[in-house]
């Protein structure tokens, strides 16, 4: 077994008299030299440079730390004299070859003399999955007949070419800072990926999202010989890998497996218990030590966390044996830094939601920090209103605009954040279409706890006043079964009886009084009228015999046909954010969080026509970067929008919808070559969405250019600065790797700035407050 | 190592280097020549063996390795060592390539004999070329973070203590990068010749 040598692998990697380089190539590389090269000054410090910590091993090692590991020394010598006194009974089941004992430990020298351990599979220095991973690859890769070209290189080594590129990519064009937070990144997407994927039970999506690619593909088809189950098309695979979680999990996990399962129930404070990633290792194969994180998932023979329909909760119940005050949160990871060079474009689908803002104010107010899984930055940033004019009359469903300055927590140098509005058209609310609205109220149990019903029944009141006598309402409860309390009608008195009929009984059973709505207001549809299912609850489903999917099937298939589901969250304490986010996509609706009556008047009351009327249907962003300008880009939020780059115009992706009067506005943190000049082009924002009031997909454009940006911070408009303070929170809050060491003192102080500029604004000086809590939660810690 | 330039050597290059930097900053363009002179000899070494030996594709990754420095040339933070930051853009270079999709013609000979264990004292019948061609498939086979430090190393011909700057890390990290990465490699020679 003994074959080589770390000194025999040595000789053979130095082997070979450096080939000449051929003639002319100096030339050639000199000709390309550009005229305006730009370098930045030597760093500050002169002398030996100061190596920054490797970010696995936190941070430098102080007196504490030391000591930590003197101790630990002194333990692994004594364990390795142990060793080496019991050696004859321990060696035969651990090694074949020679021990290590206290020379392998992790500082040897790479030259350290004397034969080094086996190979064996046991051998500690490597993973198993890994070897396995390794050995099949090469086992391809080494098949005399298939020789190792750019065209055939096995899939395994293909993929693992790309995933390492795709880190390095950041790497090569940065300061040597961001290599840590490239490697930070990487180890957090493939925790939080491998999470995700044990706990998405219910897959989302159109079972066709997200798969392979269009045959002419690049990287499909140059793909190698046998295809693999798993393997998708180099394009998608890249995007997921640069965009830590989405596209992967959802494009391979809906076509390998077909799980039966209740809805997904996600644990977020406490403990990961059955979540963590070791629990994962049998399914999910580490292809790399030393913290190359790239995971590969393999369908469970028996899905690992779908336990059978957990018992209804009723408010008392355990769901997945989680604590009975669990809160319910997935997280799709955050966006890193995409070298413009690699990949110019950024596309996904548009979202309008707010109840991550909503939310993470109920629990400010309630005195604790909001999990960070609960934190999605483009609806803390939607929350707000920006101010951004409509639309000409004529101008076409959308206003484009795009302003920007230099990023104040930018990673560094000519970093930029740019932001993006697009606003809708305005109806009037005469003008809207009338609707027929069919509520679902959950009743179950669970909705008893701070009287949550109440808070529904007070809710529904308040938009039962907004109505016109064109529309109707119907209603529908669920409790442990579902049954229709009122047939779609005009009269809002009969309505408001209904409602304050309402009281909290039984189990849930979400399934039943969905199916019941669905069939109501299929029962009762006519052309010319918008048609809405709105679900209240807190989203705690025990969904009877049927599972997750089909549920979301059942929802999808409705959004089709053109009712739409609208969520709306309420209470705290077993609260289901993630099945209440799914279906509002699924729906094609709207989600929000009531967590007081406010939310509730801004939703029913203040906004009701957008919360109706849908102005743009499957509505999708796509930037385009010009790489002679930026060098790097970051998209803050939208991370579980991700769409294909290629699958911009295929409008069977399933993207978001946008009601009249919205705006969403899109943050970027982009890196330029050089300072910017007033004529650069940064890049082209493109819009596409199926327009209601044309009945076909539109496309509009707008260049985001170099006079659109403030040259200093205190220069910007308001607006940017109240979205820059406003993503930042949410950015601390999520824990992003962008946000460390950002002070939330510093942004309270700033959002209280800004929020003087808002006279009047509630929303901006209720966020300052919020602001303030959250620094002084984050400060005890 | 037989690559090792002397301590002197080295030390007045990287002089050298810091000197034409310097310029550079101040807007001396012919120092981005010199710069030249001084690296591609080793960046084209690199890359050829990286690519198993393709002069002509290696030069032309050279020539591109050295467009996109330029161009990235304003993130250069000149804490790592010029060479070494170079040799990072080539290696992704060179992965680029490997990822593009158009056939190209085949690196190496895929069809030797497998490799024999040099154990048995058979180390004069071996091939040099086959065994060169194992042994590259076996270091693209490696996890990127250990492929890249091995190729570094004994491709790029770089210090350990250039790539733990470049790195970010302590050249002890390096060193048990490198040795894990042996560990591996030696696991799929071993296994190939089984």
């Amino acid at each position: 077994m003994n074959r080589y040598s770390d000194k025999d692998l040595e000789k053979l990697l130095s082997a070979g008299e450096p080939a000449p380089a051929p003639e002319g190539l100096a030339q050639r590389i000199k000709d390309d030299i550009p005229d305006d090269l730009s370098l930045a000054p030597a760093p500050p410090t002169e002398g030996p440079v100061e190596l920054a910590p490797d970010p696995r091993f936190g941070p430098r090692f102080g007196l504490r730390r030391s000591l930590v590991l003197a101790a630990t020394l002194v333990l692994a010598l004594g364990a390795a004299v142990f060793f080496q006194r019991h050696r004859a009974e321990l060696a035969p089941a651990l090694f074949e070859g020679p021990p290590v004992g206290a020379r392998g430990t992790a500082a040897a020298p790479a030259a350290a003399e004397g034969p080094a351990p086996a190979p064996q599979r046991g051998d500690g220095a490597l993973n198993d999955g890994a070897q396995r991973d390794r050995a099949e690859a090469l086992a391809e890769a080494l098949q005399p007949s298939t020789p190792l070209t750019e065209a055939s290189a096995p899939d395994a080594l293909r993929r693992q070419g790309e995933r390492a590129d795709r880190g390095d990519v950041y790497r090569s064009s940065d300061d040597a800072g961001s290599v840590g937070a490239v490697r930070q990144e990487k180890l957090e997407a493939a925790k939080k990926e491998l999470r995700s994927r044990l706990r998405q039970i219910a897959p989302v999506g159109d079972p066709s999202e997200g798969r392979g690619l269009a045959p002419q593909e690049p990287a499909a088809a140059g793909a190698g010989t046998v295809e693999e189950p798993r393997v998708r098309g180099g394009r998608d695979e890249r995007k997921s890998l640069g965009k830590p979680v989405v596209a992967r999990s959802r494009a391979s996990f809906d076509e390998e497996i077909q799980v039966t399962a209740p809805l997904p129930v996600f644990e977020s404070r406490g403990t990961h218990s059955s979540l963590s990633v070791d629990s994962a290792d049998a399914e999910a194969e580490q292809s790399g030590a030393d913290g190359d994180m790239a995971v590969v998932f393999r369908p469970a023979p028996e899905p690992v966390a779908a336990p059978p329909s957990p018992p209804s909760t009723g408010g008392t119940g355990v769901p997945n044996g989680a604590a009975h005050d669990a809160m319910f949160f997935d997280s799709a990871g955050v966006h890193p830094f995409v070298d413009a060079e690699d990949d110019a474009l950024s596309t996904f689908g548009l979202d309008v939601d707010t109840a991550s803002y909503t939310l993470a104010r109920r629990y400010l107010r309630d005195g604790d920090l909001p999990p960070a899984d609960a934190v999605r930055v483009e609806e803390f940033v939607n929350y707000f209103d920006y101010g951004d004019p409509p639309p000409e009359p004529g101008e076409g469903d959308f206003a484009l605009t795009a302003e920007g300055a230099p990023s104040l927590y930018g990673p560094g140098e000519r970093y930029h954040l740019v932001r993006l509005a697009i606003r809708g058209r305005d109806v009037a609310s005469e003008d809207r279409q009338p609707s027929t609205l069919t509520f679902v109220v959950d009743v179950s149990g669970s909705m008893d706890r701070e009287n949550r019903l109440g808070l529904v029944k007070r809710s529904l009141h308040l938009l039962l006043e907004q109505l016109r006598p064109d529309d109707r309402v119907a209603l529908v409860v669920y409790g442990s079964a579902g049954r229709v309390v009122l047939e779609p009608t005009g009269n809002k008195g009969r309505a408001a009886a209904a409602i304050d009929a309402l009281v909290p009984e039984g189990s849930t059973n979400a399934e039943e009084g969905l199916r019941l709505a669905y069939a109501l207001a299929a029962r009762h549809r006519e052309p010319g009228r918008i048609h809405r299912v709105i679900l209240c609850s807190d989203g705690v489903a025990n969904v009877g015999e049927t599972s997750a999917e089909a549920i979301l099937q059942r929802v999808r298939g409705h959004a089709r046909e053109g009712i739409e589901l609208t969520t709306v969250g309420f209470g705290m304490g077993n609260y289901n954010d993630v099945l209440m986010e799914r279906l509002a996509n699924q729906g094609n609706g709207r989600y929000a969080y009531v967590d007081g009556i406010e939310e509730a008047r801004r939703i029913f009351v203040t906004s009701l026509t957008g919360t109706l009327q849908t102005l743009a249907a499957e509505a999708r962003a796509q930037v385009e970067w010009d790489s002679e300008v930026v060098s790097r880009w970051r998209l803050l939020g939208y991370e579980n929008r991700d769409i294909a780059d290629e699958r911009f115009r295929d409008d069977t992706v399933d993207a978001g919808e946008i009601g009249v009067g919205h705006t969403v506005t899109v943050l970027y943190e982009v890196k330029t070559h050089r300072p910017l000049r007033r004529r650069d082009r940064l890049g082209t924002l493109h819009l596409r969405y199926g327009s209601i009031a044309a009945g076909e997909m539109v496309e509009q454009s707008l260049d985001i250019r170099g006079r659109d940006l403030a040259s200093t911070w205190d220069g910007a408009s308001r607006s940017l600065r109240l979205a820059a303070l406003v993503a930042q929170t949410a950015e601390v809050l999520r824990e992003s790797f962008w946000a460390k060491g950002t002070d939330l003192d510093d942004v309270f102080r700033r959002t209280q700035r800004v929020a003087t500029e808002y006279p009047g604004d509630t929303d901006v000086a209720e966020l300052a407050s919020l602001v303030g809590t959250a620094a002084k939660l984050r400060g005890r810690r | 190592m037989s690559h090792d330039p002397t301590p002197d050597a080295a030390a007045s290059r990287a002089a050298d280097e810091r000197r034409l930097l310097g310029a550079l900053a101040e807007g001396d363009r012919s120092a981005a020549e010199r710069l030249v002179d001084l690296t591609y000899g080793q960046i084209f070494a690199a890359l050829t063996k990286l690519t198993g030996g393709d002069r002509d594709l290696a030069a032309d990754l050279t020539q591109e390795t050295y467009r996109k420095a330029w161009r990235s040339l304003g993130s250069f933070d000149r804490r790592s060592r010029f060479g070494t930051w170079l040799y990072r853009i080539a290696y992704n270079t060179f992965l680029n390539h490997i990822r593009r999709p158009q056939p190209l013609q085949a690196l190496d000979d895929g069809s030797a004999s497998r490799l024999e264990d040099p154990a048995r004292g058979q180390d004069d019948r071996l091939d040099r070329r086959e065994v060169a061609a194992r042994l590259r498939r076996a270091v693209i086979g490696l996890p990127d973070e250990l492929r890249f430090t091995v190729t570094a190393r004994f491709w790029g011909e770089l210090a350990v203590e250039d790539i733990a700057r470049l790195e970010n890390v302590t050249g002890a990290a390096i060193r048990k990068r490198l040795k894990n990465a042996m560990a591996r490699m030696r696991l799929s020679l071993g296994e190939d010749a089984a």
